[in-house]
C-alpha cells in the first residue's frame, strides 16, 4: 500500500499502465517537459520517451483526433485536455467521431481513448477553468465518463479506463488533487475499478444521498453534522457517472425512500435530472418525498471568491436541503 | 419553511369543521401552542394552537367556511434556518497547481479559515421556489403501498400520527405503527372503523312459532339499539337521585300558564324548567358537559341539550333526542318556544339530522308518563343524562312539621370514568335548589 495524492493516484495508474502496456501514449498540451499544467506526467518523457509522451500545440481538435487515429491503428491513447474547460474546442472529435466510430464500422472498429483533464471549480479559476461539463457526454451514447472522488478510485478507475475499448471521458476534480490523501495498492496487486460500479461511502437510513467528484466529499461533511440530529444520510459514490449504476440507486432508495441528488454543474439539465426521472420510473412507489437536487446556480463560475461560493453548491446547501427532505 | 396549519381530527366520526373566526390575522407573529383558530364542528367547538412559531403568512380558510379534515387552513412562515448550525463550507481557495506542475508537490492549502458566519435565512425554497409542505392530506407512493400491502384504510391511515411536515404521514410513521400493531395485536386501533355492511353475514332466519311474528331490525330501532349498545358498554354508568320540592314551580305554572300561553304563544310546561336548571348547573359543572373521547376529555362550556321526544301515541314510533342550541344563552321562555318547535317537527317528522346532532347533555322526561324513578343510558358520547320523574303530593316534614308537597325524583346516570359521587351529588344539588327557590323571572 501506497500513502498518495489524489493526483499521485492518477499519476501512478497511468504510469503503470504506460509500463504494463507498451501501446498506451498520452498526448497533451506542455506534459512532456514541463509535465503538465497540474504536474500529472511530470517525469514520463525522461522514462517513456518522445514518441508515447507527445507535446502538442494548442489544438484539442489535433489532440483528439490524433488519439482517435492512433487507437483506430491498433494504440491506446491518452488525450489530456491542460483544462476540462478547453474540451469544447474537441467536440466534434469527442462526439461525432470517437463515440460514433464502432457503429459506423459495423463494430470492426473500437476507439480505446481517455479524454482527461481536470475539471470543476472552487479553486478561483473562473469562467474557462471551473466548469463541469459532465452533462454534455452524459448525452451522448457510445461514451463513458468518469468521475472519482477518491485516491483509490482515481487510481482503480483510471487503469480500468485505459484498458476499456470505449471512449471514456475521465473527469479529475482539481480541487481533490493535492487535498485529498489515501492508500493505493501496489502496482503488483493489478488494482482495477471496474466501470459502472457505484459505492457506498456511508451507509444509512433516513435518506439517500447521490453525488460523485467533489461533492462526495461535501456530502460527507453534511452527514457528518446532521448526524448529530438524528439524520442519517447514505451517500452513493457514483464514480462511474455513465453507464449508471442504477441498481445500487434503488436499493438505497427502497430503503430509504427519500433522495437528495447532488452535483456541481448547472442545476438544469444536469446529471441529477436523469437520475431523478430513472428513480422516478422505477421506484415510484417507493418514494415518501420528491427527488430533491443540490446543484450549482445556472449561472457561470464567477472569478470573486464570494460569488464562486454563492453559485456553486456549498455544504449548507446540502445540509439545508437535506433537513428539509428528513423532515418532509 | 412554511407550515401548513391543519384541520385537526376532532373526534370520532368527524370529518369537518367551521372557521368561527381567526385569533391571529395575516403578517401576525405567532408562538407556537398558542390559540390560533376557533374551530367548531357538530360534536366540539375548539380553538386550534398554532403547529410553529413564526408569521401567520396566509390564511386559506376564512371565518364561516367548512373545511375536511387534513386540509390546510393557513400557512405559518417559521424562521427555519436560524437555528441551523454554523455552516462548514468549503476552506478557502488554495493555489493548488495552476500551472504550477514543476514545484511538485505544490504546497497543500493553508490550514482553512474558519467557516464565514452563516448567511442570513435564504427564502425557504427547494432552489426552485416550491415551498415544502405537503400537509395531512397528502399521502406519499410509499405510504399508500404500504398501507395497501398491510390492509390498512384510509380512514385507518388518517388516523395514524405524521411526523412529517404539516402532520404528513411518513413511512417511519406507517413502519412503526404496523410494528406496533403486529406486536400488539390484541389492542384494537384507535376506533377501529366499523365493519363494512356487506361482509355482515346476513342473521339466521328465525322461524316464528304459534303466536309469535318476526320483525328485521331496521330503521331507527336499529339506530337506537346500536347506539344504546354503544353508550351502556362504553360508559361506566351509575344513577343518582334526588328529590325535589316543585311546590313553586307548580304554583308558578298554574298562575300563569294562560297569560304566558296568550302573551308568548307557547304553552308553558314544565320542562324549560328543567332544562334551564340544568344548563346553569352544567356551566357550574363542566365535567357534567363534557365528552371522553380517545383519551381526550372535551370539555365544553357552552351547552346543546338534547331532550328525549318519545313518537307515537303510545312510544311505539320509537324516540328522538332533537337538540337546543346555546341553551345557557337563551331565556326560559325562549326554550319553551325552542322545544315546542322541536316536538312539533318530531312528531310530523320534519326534524332534519342537523337537529339531532351536536348535544353535549340530555334531559329525558318519563314523569310525563307516570314513572317515578329510573336509571336512563347515558347517550354516547356524552357524560350524564338527567331524568325528570312524575310530581307526586307526598307528605314531607319541614321545620318538624309534617306537610303536603309535591315532589319529584331527579335522576342523574353519569359516566363515573369522569365524574365521581360528590361531583355529581353536588351537580344534582344545584339543579334542585334552582327549582325549589325558582327564581327564574328574577
Amino acid at each position: 500500500m501506497r500513502e498518495v495524492t489524489f493526483l499521485e493516484a492518477i499519476r501512478a495508474a497511468i504510469w503503470e499502465e504506460m509500463e504494463r502496456d507498451p501501446n498506451v501514449f498520452i498526448i497533451g498540451e506542455d506534459i512532456g517537459k514541463m509535465g503538465g499544467a497540474f504536474g500529472v506526467t511530470t517525469g514520463f518523457q525522461e522514462r517513456f520517451g518522445f514518441d508515447r509522451v507527445v507535446d502538442a500545440p494548442i489544438s484539442e481538435t489535433a489532440i483528439i483526433g490524433v488519439a482517435i487515429g492512433a487507437a483506430a491503428a491498433g494504440k491506446r491513447a491518452i488525450a489530456e485536455m491542460q483544462f476540462i474547460d478547453f474540451i469544447s474546442y474537441g467536440f466534434d472529435q469527442v462526439v461525432n467521431v470517437a463515440a460514433t466510430y464502432l457503429y459506423r464500422s459495423g463494430g470492426q472498429v473500437s476507439i480505446p481513448i481517455v479524454v482527461r483533464g481536470p475539471s470543476g471549480g472552487y479553486v478561483g479559476g473562473s469562467l474557462y477553468h471551473s466548469q463541469q461539463f459532465e452533462a454534455w457526454f452524459f448525452h451522448v451514447p457510445g461514451l463513458k465518463v468518469v468521475q472519482p472522488a477518491f485516491p483509490d478510485d482515481a487510481y482503480g478507475l483510471m487503469k480500468a479506463s485505459i484498458r476499456d475499448n470505449n471512449p471514456v471521458i475521465f473527469l479529475e476534480h482539481k480541487y481533490l488533487y493535492r487535498r485529498i490523501k489515501g492508500t493505493i495498492p501496489n502496482p503488483e496487486a493489478d488494482y482495477i475499478v471496474k466501470l459502472g460500479e457505484a459505492r457506498i461511502r456511508r451507509p444509512g437510513d433516513t435518506l439517500t444521498v447521490v453525488t460523485y467528484g467533489a461533492m462526495v466529499h461535501f456530502a460527507l461533511d453534511a452527514a457528518r453534522m446532521l448526524e448529530q440530529e438524528g439524520i442519517s444520510m447514505e451517500v452513493i459514490d457514483l464514480r462511474t457517472i455513465k453507464p449508471l449504476d442504477m441498481e445500487t440507486i434503488y436499493n438505497s432508495v427502497r430503503k430509504t425512500s427519500k433522495v437528495l441528488v447532488i452535483y456541481e454543474a448547472p442545476r438544469t439539465g444536469g446529471v441529477g435530472a436523469e437520475i431523478s426521472a430513472r428513480i422516478t420510473e422505477e421506484c415510484f412507489e417507493w418514494l415518501d418525498a420528491p427527488v430533491m437536487r443540490v446543484a450549482a446556480k445556472d449561472s457561470f463560475v464567477p472569478f470573486a471568491e464570494p460569488l464562486e461560493k454563492f453559485v456553486l453548491p456549498s455544504v449548507d446547501d446540502i445540509v439545508y436541503t437535506a433537513r428539509q427532505l428528513a423532515h418532509y | 419553511m412554511a407550515v401548513a396549519v391543519i384541520m385537526p381530527e376532532l373526534g370520532e366520526s368527524i370529518v369537518e369543521g367551521t372557521i368561527v373566526r381567526w385569533l391571529k390575522q395575516e403578517g401576525e407573529l405567532v408562538k407556537e401552542d398558542e390559540p390560533l383558530v376557533e374551530i367548531m364542528t357538530d360534536k366540539v367547538n375548539t380553538e386550534l394552537p398554532a403547529p410553529a412559531s413564526g408569521v401567520l403568512k396566509q390564511i386559506l380558510a376564512t371565518a364561516g367556511a367548512t373545511v375536511k379534515v387534513g386540509q390546510e387552513l393557513a400557512w405559518i412562515e417559521t424562521e427555519a434556518r436560524a437555528e441551523s448550525p454554523a455552516p462548514s463550507g468549503p476552506p478557502p481557495v488554495a493555489e493548488v497547481g495552476f500551472y504550477g506542475g514543476h514545484e511538485e508537490p505544490a504546497p497543500v492549502a493553508p490550514a482553512p479559515a474558519p467557516a464565514p458566519a452563516p448567511a442570513p435565512a435564504p427564502t425557504p425554497t427547494a432552489g426552485d421556489g416550491r415551498t415544502r409542505a405537503p400537509g395531512r392530506a397528502f399521502i406519499s407512493p410509499v405510504v399508500a403501498k404500504i398501507a395497501a400491502e398491510h390492509g390498512i384504510s384510509q380512514d385507518e391511515l388518517m388516523r395514524i400520527p405524521g411526523t412529517g411536515t404539516g402532520g404528513r404521514v411518513t413511512r417511519a410513521d406507517i413502519e412503526r405503527y404496523i410494528a406496533q400493531r403486529r406486536t400488539a395485536p390484541t389492542t384494537p386501533a384507535p376506533e377501529p372503523a366499523p365493519a363494512p355492511i356487506p361482509t355482515t353475514p346476513a342473521p339466521a332466519p328465525v322461524q316464528p312459532k304459534e303466536g309469535e311474528e318476526v320483525i328485521p331490525l331496521v330503521g331507527m330501532r336499529k339506530a337506537i339499539a346500536e347506539h344504546l349498545t354503544k353508550s351502556y358498554h362504553t360508559a361506566v354508568h351509575v344513577t343518582t337521585v334526588i328529590q325535589v320540592d316543585v311546590s313553586r314551580m307548580v304554583e308558578f305554572r298554574e298562575r300563569n300558564k294562560e297569560a304566558f300561553q296568550q302573551q308568548y304563544g307557547v304553552r308553558l310546561t314544565y320542562t324549560p324548567f328543567f332544562v334551564k336548571a340544568a344548563a346553569d348547573a352544567l356551566l357550574e359543572f363542566p365535567m357534567m358537559n363534557a365528552s371522553l373521547i380517545d383519551d381526550q376529555i372535551i370539555v365544553r362550556h357552552y351547552v346543546h341539550m338534547g331532550v328525549a321526544v318519545a313518537l307515537g301515541e303510545k312510544g311505539e314510533e320509537g324516540l328522538i333526542v332533537p337538540v337546543i342550541r346555546d341553551v345557557h344563552k337563551k331565556s326560559i321562555i325562549d326554550i319553551a318556544r325552542d322545544l315546542e318547535d322541536i316536538a312539533k317537527r318530531a312528531r310530523n317528522k320534519t326534524i332534519g339530522v342537523a337537529d339531532v346532532q351536536g348535544a353535549t347533555f340530555t334531559l329525558t322526561n318519563p314523569g310525563s308518563y307516570g314513572a317515578l324513578i329510573g336509571t336512563p343510558i347515558i347517550n354516547h358520547p356524552q357524560t350524564a343524562i338527567l331524568g325528570t320523574y312524575a310530581i307526586v303530593k307526598q307528605p314531607v316534614v319541614i321545620n318538624d312539621m309534617i306537610a303536603i308537597r309535591p315532589i319529584m325524583n331527579l335522576c342523574l346516570s353519569y359516566d363515573h370514568r369522569l365524574i365521581d359521587g360528590m361531583y355529581a351529588g353536588r351537580f344534582l344539588q344545584r339543579i334542585k335548589r334552582a327549582i325549589e327557590e325558582f327564581e327564574f323571572f328574577r
